[in-house]
């Protein structure tokens, strides 16, 4: 009888542990944290779903500007999207010099960087998280069969657009990247490499679905903060413009064809300067505001939407603040109380101003040609641009002054007015036209007319586009971003700068996405 | 109580009493059952009068009366008393049969010392540190061989990081599992409270034991592959009927023995002058003080601390006694750093009643907790090394009295503020309100039957839980230099200041059963073997908001700073366990365990199975050595064995796929409406296990009656699928950093513990601890594919300057946290060249390719040494421990060497000492090799000096009917110490002791004075 009693007693134990057992399969109970499956029975949450995709662009986390950042292996203010795209595009070329003491940022600028630079990382990797989440949004709309979302096939839509502009900065940037696409799983198997040629052509087929079909809103027709056809004709017009580079076949003819659609659709901004201050929400040619020049734009706002990249870097790094010296830049002029001091214009780029050019927002109470990179003070010289500012058109104080109101004018017409006049340049589209559009431009600066070539098309886009994420891409165009023929202040890492490698024209893939990914081979040189 | 009153009694009746003064002489042989007994003590009960027996056992005594209680005791045998009328001549000790079979706590149950087949230490209360401790940990330090046990800091409550052997993991917990009292307790501190075993109040503690090797610890499986500590506390006595009270109360001092070597006011204009001119605006900023700012924010801080205890039985016959006891702990701690004070009660309650013809054994453990904390701003710290000394701390026509840091404008807005600045580091502590409350209590009950009629079963059960609630305030006033600092609170040229809100529970509940069966067949064959089951839930919730505190209107948008919100997470193990033991004539043992883990943080993976198996020969039971007198244990022992690990220390849902809702700080606009953006997470769903392999061969040996013990232990460690945060392919997940299984980590060591009784005699008592531990941990695979020759590893070790710049590194090959750097190039007269480094790679560039791997912060060896001198009622004891082979990245240096730094952005830095010597003018060399410096270091951690006295005021009490009866008395002592003694190292900054070897301005450990006097009734 005992001996039944624990028999008895074991079985109960067992039938009791085994019960417990199913306690490991747990679901969330965090209020902010759902399932997949429980999230995506509404078109709310889908709504949600779609933000992140734009956010992602626009700040660097999603819990504020100092959380814990999307990206990780660098710091969250530089790992931001727009910041690593000027960084980039701008810190690299003749636009400007950065004096901090950051890691290996230096490098970027000197043209001296190598596959572990961890600037060249956080481009590498937002471009990706990016692409991720929109492959995430696509998949799972696709997958739904719900009620109520009436909006499924316009969202895939805007995600497919955002994806383009990502892989649009993936071919510009990296040339030769893994590919993945809504097909692939959640997982941590790599894509394989897909050429820049090959890339171009899906991306040329992409962006010619989204136009053709009628579920993406027609330029200009949809709410503020988000994407329209405006934005896949610009980013099909880059692809084209640089088509000679990126696919080793000139499509300039087809570039200056679609310039002229998008010239049809967004008129310039009267004032230059409203293009880049707190309020310049005003000047996006979406529905909600109803104004003209921005195509597309990353909205920023002191309360709402906060970030150390995008704008409030552009702002904030570009003061100068030194006792020595006596002077100091009054940063309330750009809106806000203390500024990082870090951005300095080099004087080679300065020197392409006219004093009377309205694009001249420079502070000038320093040297303006760079001879130290960080001096014995901590600083540059070199004058310190003020055209991106946290002030209201009218100059009155934007909402709040630790972080900008002001938005990233991500793609403009000004943009497709000097595209179409560089085709016209180069022999592939009307020079009247061409010409016309350069002036119009340039007018708008209060500058006379300009000799329609391509020298000048080249420093015109630098006059009017300087820290908007376009400038290594058009000397690259021009074959002057690694030549010799043209230097400025410390390119290559000297003060009078000199040429350096080739392989600068692209940047290498990112050591760790190497190791993590068999299938990858690195750019050539690196 | 009787005790206490008649000691009452005895106090009142001394001046009336009169004491008899006799003389009466007691002298015999001590023997044991080989022959005479050398050294053993023969003392009169309740004095100091004493003698030790001579060649042949002999001893003469002479003694106050007749009805003296004379006692006789050697080390390894019982203790035995006689009226000194009653003394035998011959005496014959018998072995102490509870001294040979030491009992040993280890996992699911007790086993014998002699039975032990795994490395285990023991450590006993008397061996340990004394002194302030608020964390029952630090009283470890230099204990066990291989236990690295390092403080926090000092700030009060800070919490202690623990290595057994290194560290098993890269990125998962490396922290040892904590067991107090059979439950195991989560090591995660709670908001309000930084050290998780805070709880146990270190006066309650009887004994340590650390389970060191895979054998020992791996019935634990989960959360012990980074080896087990065991904390009993102390208990009623089964033995003693009567109620004990034990108080002490102790008063201490604190104080900062070293300051960061910075430059002092004059110092500082000099320099300035020569750097910039005195003509200059850099110049024109400095003012005319000189204060000494790390004098200004620390003090003198005085801590007081008080125990009472009581302890007793209920219950006196078979069927039923319960010892009990009952302690309550009150510390009152002030910081050296001006605010930091901390305040904590504990209650501890410990019932062990026997039912049932000792049948039903419970085990019921009740503590409690309560801790009040004024946290300092530790930024404080730093901010006092690098803050203008120039300056005065107060200035009238300051910001609220202080000076600080502005435009020049005049005017005390966000707009004149000079923002880029340092913070007045005393406005910074006295500007700020950091207050928290925190609760806990832990309590199980263990339920231990032994079958009626099958005695030789039992079934253990064991409830635990662990609960505890925090809360807590930080307030910013507005328009402090703190709240214009901040740039979220900045509008309109006013600064909000700001109020946050937080508050914590945890839950943590715990079931286990087993079952034990032990039995020894035909005498010899001894047989114990054990099945079980565990359960446990960890449930976390956390809430947590911050508001503007400048009366903004709740309803404006930018009201909230912080979103209110609300956190919670849980997550769950299950385990089914089971040990064999078996000895054949207590001579040859063999240990085998299995366990299987289930964890609810994996997906698919979810449950591992750890095995174990041990060995050993007890070459003392042998015949050759069974009646050695010199050799009095000698045991071998091998192990082989797997642990698991799944703390990956990312959340409880790493494996799958969530979405999770953004904050209000990053909103997305479409149109004119705010949406709230939903991130998806990162997730791996083939996380898996961790899995720890550890041989471990080890010799324990005892000569001349234990007066010499010791062991030796060498041991290798092999974790294979680490559970890495490591870069994965792009585009492939929902993130670029993944936690996957990948990589491979190896430790070898070896191990020394020696304990020595050099002198023994009836007035004189030397006893000696050492130990020593070599550890060597390397990282011997790193990527899921073969690694590339440009792979550097993963970025590790964060400094302070510039930002996001890193300073150690994860190499295959190399230790884990290996200081990545360059190779400092030096001139003819040794000092640093600015930029110059050596290009190791001779490809005639400097660059990120010619950094190296250069030491790491673990130390190579580790020792500790313990000592402790008794003469008649004086007692001097020390306690000390070295580490060889551990550096240190002096960030204080790297970051206060650049002399373009004295003056950026308007406002003036402090630079170090060595600033000018360096003569660094562009570029601050945050990586070169100079900074990484040797920090071995000898630490003199506490002496102690301490007068016991017995029998105060003891005597005969004469009786109502004129019979004497003899009283005790008060017992008890009064002690002086000094912790955080001396410490011998080259390293030049303020302290070499740093976890993770970068000195980055950590709150200084101070050197404490301490006056206590400790009394038992």
């Amino acid at each position: 009888m005992k001996t039944l009693k624990y028999i008895a007693i074991a079985v109960a134990t067992v039938f009791a542990a085994a019960s417990c057992v199913k306690d490991l399969d747990v679901t969330p109970i965090d209020p902010n944290v759902e399932l997949p499956e429980n999230v995506l029975n509404n078109q709310e949450a889908f709504t949600s779903l779609l933000a992140k995709c734009y956010q992602g662009l626009a700040s660097s986390s999603s819990a504020g500007e100092s959380g814990d950042p999307d990206i990780h292996g660098v710091d969250g203010g530089f790992g931001q999207y727009l910041r690593a795209v000027v960084n980039m595009q701008e810190l690299s070329t003749d636009v400007m010099t950065c004096c901090w003491n950051d890691g290996n940022l230096f490098d970027i600028h000197n043209m001296t960087w190598n596959a572990s630079n961890e600037f060249i990382l956080s481009m590498y990797y937002r471009i990706f998280y990016q692409i991720s989440l929109c492959n995430e949004f696509i998949r799972q709309s696709q997958k739904t069969t719900i009620a109520g979302y009436d909006l499924k096939d316009q969202y895939i839509a805007e995600a497919r657009a955002l994806r383009l502009l990502s892989w649009y900065h993936a071919i510009d940037m990296f040339g030769n990247v893994p590919f993945c696409d809504e097909t692939n799983t959640v997982g941590s198997t790599g894509g394989n490499q897909i050429l820049r040629a090959d890339l171009f052509n899906w991306m040329e087929k992409e962006a010619g679905e989204l136009l053709s079909s009628s579920v993406l809103p027609e330029p200009g027709m949809n709410e503020y903060g988000r994407a329209d056809k405006g934005l896949v004709q610009m980013i099909l017009a880059k692809l084209y413009l640089n088509a000679e580079i990126w696919k080793g076949v000139p499509m300039y003819d087809k570039c200056a064809a679609l310039c002229e659609t998008i010239i049809g659709e967004y008129p310039l901004h009267g004032t230059y300067k409203d293009l880049f201050c707190a309020d310049n929400h005003l000047c996006s040619a979406n529905t909600t505001y109803g104004g003209d020049e921005i195509i597309f734009l990353s909205p920023q706002d002191g309360n709402m939407l906060r970030s150390y990249g995008s704008t409030n870097f552009l702002v904030f790094a570009s003061t100068w603040s030194n006792a020595d010296a006596g002077i100091n830049m009054d940063v309330t002029e750009i809106g806000i109380s203390s500024g990082w001091s870090g951005l300095s214009l080099t004087g080679t780029f300065t020197s392409k101003f006219d004093d009377t050019d309205a694009r001249a927002l420079f502070y000038k109470g320093v040297p303006q040609y760079i001879d130290y990179l960080r001096n014995d003070i901590g600083a540059s010289n070199g004058w310190k641009p003020m055209k991106f500012t946290n002030v209201n058109h009218d100059g009155s104080p934007a909402q709040a002054q630790g972080f900008v109101d002001t938005d990233f004018p991500i793609f403009r017409s000004a943009d497709a007015y000097l595209m179409y006049a560089e085709c016209a340049a180069r022999g592939s589209a009307d020079a009247t036209l061409g010409q016309n559009y350069l002036n119009a431009v340039r007018n708008r600066a209060g500058m006379g007319t300009l000799a329609l070539n391509l020298p000048n098309v080249l420093d015109e886009r630098a006059r009017e586009l300087y820290m908007e994420g376009h400038r290594r891409q058009d000397l690259i165009r021009f074959g002057l971003y690694t030549s010799a023929d043209y230097v400025w202040e410390f390119k290559g890492g000297v003060q009078a700068g000199e040429g350096v490698d080739a392989k600068y024209n692209l940047f290498p893939i990112t050591v760790g996405d190497l190791n993590a990914n068999g299938n990858l081979t690195q750019n050539p040189g690196y | 109580m009787k005790r206490i009153l008649t000691a009452i009694a005895v106090l009142l009746a001394a001046c009336v009493t009169v004491l008899a003064q006799g003389e009466y002489q007691v002298k015999g042989v001590v023997v044991d059952a080989m022959g005479p007994v050398i050294g053993a003590t023969v003392v009169e009960q309740g004095t100091s009068n004493g003698t030790t027996t001579g060649l042949d056992g002999d001893y003469l005594l002479k003694v106050s009366s007749a009805n003296a209680m004379i006692e006789i005791s050697c080390i390894g045998y019982a203790t035995q008393a006689f009226k000194a009328s009653e003394v035998p001549a011959v005496i014959t000790l018998s072995e102490d049969a509870e001294f040979l079979d030491e009992v040993v706590v280890i996992g699911y149950g007790t086993v014998k010392k002699g039975d032990m087949t795994g490395s285990v230490s023991t450590v006993k209360a008397d061996q340990l540190n004394k002194g302030v401790a608020v964390s029952p940990t630090s009283l470890l330090q230099g204990k066990s061989a291989g236990v690295v046990v390092t403080s926090g800091s000092g700030a009060p409550g800070s919490a202690n990081t623990i290595r057994i052997r290194g560290g098993s993991s890269l990125n998962a917990n490396n922290n040892p599992l904590i067991v107090i009292d059979g439950l195991p307790i989560s090591e995660v501190g709670v908001s309000g409270m930084e050290d998780p075993l805070a709880t146990i109040n270190p006066a309650d503690i009887e004994s340590f034991t650390v389970l060191k090797d895979a054998s020992a610890t791996a019935i634990f499986g989960s959360r012990a592959s980074n080896g087990v500590i065991i904390i009993t506390t102390k208990k009623g006595s089964k033995h003693d009927n009567a109620i004990h009270l034990n108080f002490d109360a102790t008063a201490s001092l604190s104080q900062n023995t070293r300051y960061v070597d910075v430059l002092t006011g004059d110092e500082l204009r000099a320099l300035m002058a020569k750097q910039y001119g005195t003509d200059s605006g850099a110049y024109a900023l400095l003012g005319n003080a000189n204060t000494d700012w790390q004098k200004e924010v620390f003090q003198l801080a005085r801590t007081l601390e008080s125990n009472v205890s009581l302890s007793g039985k209920l219950g006196k016959t078979e069927k039923f006694y319960m010892p009990w006891r009952l302690s309550l702990g009150i510390h009152d701690q002030n910081g050296t750093l001006k605010t930091s004070k901390l305040t904590r009660e504990t209650l501890a309650l410990a019932l062990t009643p026997t039912l049932l013809n000792e049948h039903l054994t419970v085990n019921l453990n009740a503590k409690a907790m309560n801790i009040d904390n004024r946290f300092a701003d530790t930024g404080a710290v730093g901010g006092a090394v690098k803050y203008d000394p120039t300056k005065p701390v107060r200035d009238p026509d300051g910001l609220n009295g202080y000076s600080w840091w502005n435009n020049g404008r005049g005017t005390f807005t966000v707009d004149n503020c000079n923002t880029m600045a340092g913070l007045n580091p005393v406005a910074l502590l006295n500007d700020k309100v950091d207050v928290a409350n925190a609760k806990r209590f832990v309590g199980n009950s263990q339920f231990d039957y032994k079958i009626h009629g099958f005695e030789d079963l039992r079934v253990n059960l064991n409830l635990g839980i662990d609960y505890s609630k925090s809360k807590g305030s930080v307030d910013v006033a507005p328009d402090s230099e703190q709240a214009m600092h901040s740039t979220a609170q900045q509008a309109n040229n006013h600064a909000s200041g700001s109020h946050n809100n937080y508050s914590q529970i945890r839950n943590d509940q715990t079931l286990e059963v087993y079952a034990d069966y032990s039995h020894t067949f035909a005498g010899k064959h001894f047989v114990d073997a054990m099945a079980g089951y565990s359960w446990s839930h960890y449930y976390n919730e956390s809430y947590s908001e911050t508001f503007k505190a400048d009366g903004t209107d709740p309803s404006d948008p930018s009201y909230y700073l912080s979103n209110p919100r609300t956190f919670k997470t849980e997550y769950f193990l299950v385990s089914f366990f089971g040990r064999l033991n078996y000895s054949f004539d207590n001579r040859y043992l063999i240990t085998g365990t299995i366990r299987r883990d289930g964890t609810s943080r994996f997906a698919n993976n979810k449950w591992g199975l750890f095995p174990s198996v041990a060995a050993s020969w007890n070459a003392k039971n042998e015949k050759f050595l069974r009646d050695s007198r010199v050799v009095s244990a000698l045991k071998l022992r091998a192990s082989w064995g797997q642990t698991g690990q799944q703390d990956l220390q990312a959340g409880n849902y790493p494996s799958i796929a969530t979405y999770t809702y953004n904050t209000n700080a990053c909103m997305f606009p479409f149109g004119t409406s705010y949406i709230t953006p939903l991130t998806p997470d990162g997730y791996n769903a083939d996380l898996k296990w961790e899995t720890t392999t550890t041989i471990n061969v080890g010799l324990d040996w005892g000569f001349l009656s234990d007066r010499i013990t010791g062991s030796v232990d060498v041991y290798q460690r092999d974790t294979k699928d680490l559970l890495n945060w490591t870069p994965i392919a792009a585009g492939a997940n929902l993130t670029n950093y993944l936690n996957a299984n990948i990589g491979n980590l190896r430790n070898r060591g070896v191990e020394v513990e020696l304990n020595l009784i050099p002198i023994e005699t009836n007035n004189w008592s030397w006893k000696l601890g050492m130990n020593a531990a070599y550890n060597k941990t390397v990282i011997t695979r790193l990527t899921s594919d073969d690694e590339r020759e440009d792979y550097h590893g993963v970025d590790t070790g964060g400094i302070s300057g510039g930002v996001g710049n890193n300073i150690q590194v994860h190499q295959t090959g190399q230790a884990p946290n290996s200081f990545y750097v360059y190779k400092q190039v030096y001139d003819v007269n040794g000092n640093p060249i600015e930029g110059a480094y050596a290009d190791l790679n001779n490809d005639g560039v400097v660059d990120a390719k010619d950094k190296y791997c250069f030491h790491k912060a673990a130390p190579d060896w580790t020792f500790g040494l313990n000592t402790q001198l008794t003469w008649k009622n004086w007692t001097l004891a020390a306690s000390a421990h070295a580490n060889i082979g551990n550096y240190v990245y002096n960030n204080v240096m790297s970051d206060c060497d650049l002399l373009s730094d004295l003056s950026t952005n308007s406002f003036v830095n402090n630079r170090y000492s060595t600033a000018e010597k360096h003569n660094f003018q562009n570029y601050a060399q945050y990586w070169s090799d100079m900074y990484v410096t040797d920090a071995s270091f000898f630490k003199l951690d506490n002496v102690t000096l301490q007068y016991s006295f017995s029998n105060l005021l003891d005597g005969y009490y004469v009786n109502g009917d004129g019979s004497k009866t003899y009283n005790k008395g008060l017992n008890g002592s009064i002690f002086f110490t000094v912790n955080n003694v001396a410490c011998i190292t080259g390293y030049k900054g303020i302290d070499p002791e740093i976890f993770g070897g970068i000195d980055n301005n950590m709150y200084p450990r101070p050197r404490t004075y301490i006056l206590g006097v400790k009394l038992n009734f």
